[in-house]
């Protein structure tokens, strides 16, 4: 099921430098916009800063990351043609996707995390670590980026142009279902996210554009205690489909296919 | 060890492959044909790529598709150029070590010594992004026979690769053959094929042409004659005497000699020896031009 050099391979893949370089730059930039609010927005305190960059910002970069990293497992081994070295080696095609499902998951918690310290640096300064809600983000980050990842995957494995749907997904239904009346919010990965982080209502959240953009103008009632399980579950589900899925139908090279 | 069945593939409303039935076994055979023909079809039903949308295709017994049994049995070197290429040539073949089931030490190994046998040996630590056509094709085939595999498919192999490298490739190809592995190779390049093997695999438009030995398929082609080219100083008596045999269709003089058509070459070759001792005529040299590979494909294409 799991094969360590694929593994390897796909966290060597997706962690070359130039790929890495746009989120570390949007790391340094939370953190400047982070440590910029406390002088723009009056009354922010640094809980506030950093609950809305982590909202705003942070939890979007880890799905928008997830939607780039979860192309490369099949999609663009299909469009670069080097799928056809995968699928003519005796290694079963489910041990091929999940293994390089978990390289990639690895690389968007990692960034997620390092985007995230970056945050927390830029609002609290050196007492991040000191900070509970920090360490809550972080399993949120780990966790999220598993979720994002097999549902992207999954989706990329059905459609052509996925991208485009993940990034619908991301910033159309999330930030809609966020702040939409009733529980729709339910079928929201960022909204778990916000679940297991428990983040504090910011004072800023009586901006009405700020509580918008944060997912906080309406309620949120999920807990860790069921987000985790959910996200967790939805991953398991998701992957499975993957597996399932490419195992059963036959992969080309896109041009080929055409 | 590869079967094919009535095997046929659409892709939508295009046929890839239609209604292809032959058995591929030890030794070089070639999958011919020109572009479209239908040649990577088939190969990509072998390879376990793509099912076929009716018939069977086993290999060692085994369906191919998604098939880890069959693929720790075949080796496959694809015809695109494209790689991972940020990796070097021998961290390459050495990853396709390891998804061949190898442990790490054994995927060392094992990559060094295909490399070493391929003429890569002091290039293969270069980023694959530098290297030539050539150079590619070499790589191809290391990982290709990475996990010593009983049967290796080829899709057009020599492309790209100089005349010694050439020469090199189908030395090696000959070495594979005579350790009893059964070798596909396609291409649309008459003259190399005719180098590698004399067992053909002839498609056309999705169609199986012909399979077998190219000079059992050309005596099958009686529609058209052969052509015998005889050199010698005395062309009118030579003339005189195969003008009297009953499967000489025709007989032209030209600067050299003679050119003559006949029906059954095997009996035309058995008399003429014949002929040359009783009647002490004086030939300096004859030939078959239309023994060949691009006659017999041009025929069975015009057929």
């Amino acid at each position: 099921m799991f094969a360590s050099f694929l593994f390897t391979h796909a966290v060597r893949q997706n962690a070359r430098f130039n790929r890495l370089l746009p989120w570390i730059l949007a790391g340094f930039f939370m953190a400047g916009i982070a440590a910029l609010l406390a002088s723009l927005g009056g009354n922010m305190t640094p809980d506030d800063r950093y609950t809305n960059v982590t909202l705003m910002m942070v939890y979007r970069a880890v799905a928008l990351a997830a939607a780039v990293f979860s192309a490369t497992i099949v999609s663009q081994e299909v469009e670069q043609k080097t799928i056809v070295y995968l699928l003519t080696r005796p290694t079963s095609r489910a041990t091929i996707i999940f293994s390089r499902y978990v390289g990639g998951v690895v690389v968007v918690a990692l960034l997620g995390m390092f985007m995230q310290f970056c945050t927390g640096l830029g609002a609290y300064g050196p007492n991040v670590l000191s900070q509970g809600v920090f360490y809550r983000d972080l399993l949120a980050i780990a966790i999220g980026s598993a979720a994002y990842m097999a549902v992207f995957l999954l989706i990329s494995l059905l459609v052509n142009r996925a991208m485009l749907f993940c990034i619908l997904y991301t910033f159309g239904y999330e930030t809609a279902t966020g702040n939409l009346p009733g529980e729709s919010y339910y079928a929201s990965i960022m909204a778990h996210m916000q679940g297991i982080s428990q983040h504090a209502m910011t004072s800023g959240s009586s901006n009405r554009t700020v509580s918008i953009l944060t997912g906080q103008s309406s309620s949120n009632l999920l807990t860790g205690k069921v987000s985790i399980p959910v996200l967790l579950i939805v991953s398991v589900v998701a992957i499975g489909l993957c597996m399932a899925w490419f195992t059963h139908f036959e992969y080309m090279p896109r041009e080929d296919a055409e | 060890m590869i079967e094919l069945v009535n095997a046929s593939r659409w892709y939508g409303q295009v046929i890839g492959l239609n209604d292809v039935t032959c058995t591929i076994g030890p030794g070089i055979t070639a999958l011919l044909g020109m572009n479209g023909a239908g040649k990577t079809t088939l190969m990509r039903l072998v390879t376990g790529q793509i099912r076929p949308t009716t018939g069977m295709v086993t290999v060692g017994g085994h369906e191919p598709f998604a098939n880890p049994e069959v693929f720790k049995i075949m080796g496959y070197c694809p015809e695109i150029d494209n790689f991972y290429e940020t990796m070097t040539g021998r961290e390459f073949v050495r990853f396709i070590g390891r998804l061949a089931g190898m442990s790490a030490p054994e995927a060392n190994r094992k990559a060094d010594e295909k490399i070493e046998l391929v003429g890569m040996a002091d290039r293969c630590d270069k980023k694959i992004r530098g290297y030539s056509k050539g150079m590619r094709q070499r790589i191809k085939l290391a990982q290709a026979m990475i996990h010593d595999p009983q049967i290796i498919l080829l899709d057009e192999p020599l492309n790209g690769l100089d005349p010694v490298g050439r020469h090199e490739y189908l030395t090696l190809l000959h070495q594979l053959s005579e350790q009893g592995k059964a070798i596909l190779v396609s291409s649309h390049i008459l003259y190399e094929v005719e180098q590698m093997t004399k067992s053909l695999i002839l498609l056309h438009r999705g169609r199986l042409l012909a399979t077998g030995d190219l000079r059992v398929i050309r005596s099958l082609l009686d529609k058209y004659p052969h052509r015998v080219r005889i050199e010698t100083e005395e062309p009118r008596r030579v003339a005189s005497h195969l003008t009297a045999l009953a499967y000489i269709v025709s007989v032209e003089f030209n600067r050299l000699g003679l050119e003559i058509q006949v029906r059954d070459p095997d009996a035309f070759y058995a008399e003429f020896g014949r002929l040359i001792i009783e009647q002490n005529l004086q030939i300096t040299a004859f030939s078959s031009p239309d023994n060949n590979l691009e006659s017999v494909f041009h025929y069975l294409v015009q057929t």
